[in-house]
């Protein structure tokens, strides 16, 4: 009898956990992944793919999304932040990006909005020198000070109140990286998904 | 003044009037003292992530206002610390603390001494190890990108590893019980102890990519709370709120429908956490019909806790459990209902991506599983350290703290939250402005998080005392107060 | 797999987990004659002897407010 008992218990805990695997992540995954990568999305570059890695290791998936939600379902398309994303813009994510937080703007398509390699690096040099008001962290060990730039280095131009005294400042190997991983947020090419219906019943 | 201490013969003579209650008194007496150890070990270790965890989340929050505080050190960036907090209090404090106490109750509730108590030291040093490790490589920059996922594998490994000992000794504890009865706080703490290794595995499983994923991520996230954590939370709830006022559980039965509606219900809320994200619309609307019909566990539970407290307010005043843990109760209510509101698409699209979630999440961590942990640990340290607390007004101070930090921070991260919301979704406005209009309110969270740290400091101080024994002497553990009735405390 | 066909075998899969959850409890009730009275039995175990029904325990803050020794 107690046999039984705790075979029902254990039958019902563990059924109801894998219940809602199956229908949350086991099902949808098997939907999704008959999705084909759409024409416009292409595989990330060397250079994306190791920007990538440092945008996960400093944390901005915390303040930044990457889902552009649909129409009227907040005011991202009001904000021209690119057509609602589908789940076929994301198969070669690993790990995936989409964030919960919008402390700072939605960057799935910040390569379209802003496509300048400058400001990017001094964006991330310090935020306040491009936008003002920002609460971003600044990330000045993706960059070092020199006394000259050699030829192939990048250069970024600071505001003489903060720009370092006969030194030049160069955006290192990794601050490039992340620089390229952004400006290769372009999901502007069309797709034939569909996206998710969230609107609510107000019609903008 | 030498600290005396109580002697184990000296505690049971205050007790003892027939050699019936002896008995009795002495088998609980055991009990206790067969779990001391391991439990202090837990509590200790988990009190030691709790303050550097608080630590840790205090630095993150200052750094909304001043961002460039600390802005050189890649160690200290905002990006690095706020992972470091968030998996220092959640498998730091909140998992070693809900450990302590579940073997504690564990032991009591089936009037068995702890069974293979070696594999529950093997735990305590192999999760914490893993915890180590864990935050140590996250200040190094290696995360694994998704939000309560962030530990690198091995550290993850290390975490199952000792999770696994510690079933294992909490499973043969069950067998060996001698009761006829497995009282409701039992059923959530076996649950979990079948459902949390299953769920760390298979979300580790790495055969997931894209937005399959990402619900994959969130099924998981929430499941942590669905598993683990809610679990703790109820499991002390159901047990402290009856015992300290000595009343039985209201509607018991009611309990056994809440278990198997919240097991039934729970596990499917993970995607309200993407609403309005790229993923087909079912699962969105799945999550949010779960998410609502959560009601129906959690009035179950408010049903049972909070008409078991009714007409016994004034026991507030004097047991510091019954704070404790009437305010996790009642936290508990609040974030469930708000957490079913928040589900609901037309509330998300303001709600969602702003600081307001992030109010309901440590409504639900702090308010509520926290807030028991630490009734729970005032109940059972005095009865396993044969100490009492030496300073009840450090009682106070760190209740207080901790009371209204929360409050002034879910309070000051749900208006600035809602605000940043309603803005973010203006079009007329820059995007800016959503972040300048959260400043103030930012400035409040970081004063409710100092109040909350202030709070674990005096905590801290107080548990070291309590295992040393220190600080002043008591020949009279405060229970027995009991045998002297007056007309002051007589029992209602 | 298509969107209808999702749907299709999720509420299968809850319809059958359904019929066996309810069977469950038919046949929990059936042999163990479940009455409320006999389900709420089981609150009244966290209490013994010592710590029965009815007093309160835990009274810290009133021992720090009463004249017994050595409480500061």
């Amino acid at each position: 009898m107690m046999f039984i008992r705790s075979f029902i218990f254990f039958l019902g805990v563990l059924v109801t956990l894998l219940l809602g695997w199956a229908g949350l992540v086991g099902i949808p995954n098997i939907m999704i992944s008959e999705i084909q990568p759409p024409k416009g999305l292409e595989r990330y570059t060397y250079e994306q793919s190791y920007g990538r890695s440092i945008y996960i290791r400093e944390g901005c998936l915390y303040c930044h999304s990457q889902q552009v939600r649909p129409v009227g379902f907040g005011a991202d398309q009001e904000r021209f932040w690119g057509r609602p994303s589908v789940p076929a813009d994301y198969v070669y994510d690993k790990p995936h990006l989409l964030g919960t937080m919008r402390t700072g703007p939605d960057l799935f398509n910040i390569g379209a909005r802003q496509p300048s390699e400058d400001w990017h690096l001094i964006h991330l040099y310090n935020p306040r020198i491009v936008s003002r008001g920002s609460v971003m962290p600044p990330f000045p060990w993706l960059f070092e000070e020199k006394i000259s730039a050699a030829p192939d280095d990048k250069v970024i131009i600071l505001p003489d109140s903060i720009a370092p005294r006969g030194k030049v400042v160069v955006a290192t190997r990794e601050g490039r990286a992340l620089t390229t991983y952004l400006i290769g947020m372009n999901h502007t090419y069309s797709v034939s998904q569909v996206p998710a219906r969230n609107d609510t019943t107000k019609k903008k | 003044m030498a600290a005396q201490t109580t002697t184990k013969e000296q505690f049971i003579s205050f007790a003892s009037h027939t050699a019936e209650e002896v008995s009795e008194k002495q088998q609980r007496v055991e009990i206790d003292d067969s779990v001391t150890s391991p439990v202090v070990l837990y509590f200790l270790t988990g009190i030691g992530w709790l303050v550097f965890g608080s630590v840790a989340g205090l630095i993150a929050a200052v750094k909304f206002n001043l961002p460039d505080w600390l802005g050189g050190t890649p160690f200290l960036t905002f990006g690095r610390i706020r992972p470091v907090h968030l998996n220092a209090v959640v498998y730091g404090w909140a998992s070693l603390a809900g450990a302590g106490m579940i073997v504690w109750m564990t032991s009591r509730l089936c009037r068995a001494k702890i069974e293979k108590t070696w594999a529950l030291y093997v735990s305590a040093v192999l999760w914490n190890i893993g915890v180590a490790f864990g935050i140590v490589s996250l200040f190094f920059g290696y995360n694994q990108g998704m939000e309560w996922l962030e530990f690198p594998k091995p550290a993850g490994g290390l975490i199952a590893l000792g999770f696994l000992f510690f079933a294992y000794s909490i499973a043969q504890t069950f067998r060996k019980r001698q009761v006829e009865h497995v009282y409701v706080s039992l059923w959530y703490i076996l649950a979990s102890l079948i459902w949390f290794p299953l769920l760390y595995v298979v979300a580790n499983l790495g055969i997931y990519h894209g937005v399959t994923e990402a619900a994959m991520n969130w099924w998981f996230g929430h499941n942590v709370l669905t598993v683990w954590f809610t679990p703790i939370g109820l499991a002390g709830a159901y047990y402290f709120i009856p015992k300290v006022i000595g009343r039985p559980i209201y509607s018991y039965y009611l309990g056994l429908l809440g278990f198997w509606a919240f097991a039934l219900f729970y596990n499917w809320n993970g995607i309200h956490h993407l609403v309005g994200g790229p993923l087909p619309t079912w699962m969105v609307t799945v999550s949010i019909v779960a998410s609502v019909m959560m009601f129906v566990p959690v009035m179950a539970v408010a049903v049972n806790h909070h008409l078991t407290t009714i007409g016994h307010f004034r026991m507030l005043k004097f047991s510091p459990t019954l704070r404790f843990v009437v305010f996790g109760s009642m936290s508990y209510t609040a974030v469930s209902f708000q957490g079913s509101i928040e589900s609901l698409r037309s509330f998300s699209e303001v709600a969602h991506f702003t600081h307001y979630t992030i109010g309901h999440a440590h409504l639900g961590v702090y308010g509520f599983v926290s807030m028991i942990l630490f009734g729970a640990i005032y109940y059972i340290m005095p009865r396993i350290a044969k100490w009492e607390w030496p300073y009840p007004k450090l009682i106070k101070l760190h209740f207080w703290m901790s009371a209204v930090g929360i409050a002034l921070y879910v309070v000051a991260l749900s208006m600035g939250g809602w605000i940043q919301g309603t803005m973010m979704n203006d079009p007329s406005l820059p995007f800016i402005a959503s972040v300048n209009a959260t400043k103030p309110y930012l400035w409040v969270r970081s004063l409710g998080g100092t109040m909350m740290l202030l709070g674990h400091l005096a905590f801290a101080y107080q548990f070291l005392l309590i295992i040393y024994r220190s600080g002043p002497t008591r020949y009279v553990p405060a229970w027995f107060e009991l045998r002297q009735t007056t007309e002051e405390n007589r029992p209602v | 797999m298509s969107l209808p066909v999702a749907v299709i075998i999720i509420i299968s899969i809850i319809v059958v987990a359904g019929a066996l959850a309810l069977a469950a409890f038919v046949w929990a009730v059936r042999t163990k004659q479940f009455s409320i009275k006999q389900l709420n039995e089981g609150a009244k175990v966290i209490f013994d002897d010592e710590e029965p029904i009815g007093t309160p325990q835990d009274l810290i803050f009133k021992e720090s407010t009463n004249g017994s020794p050595n409480h500061h």
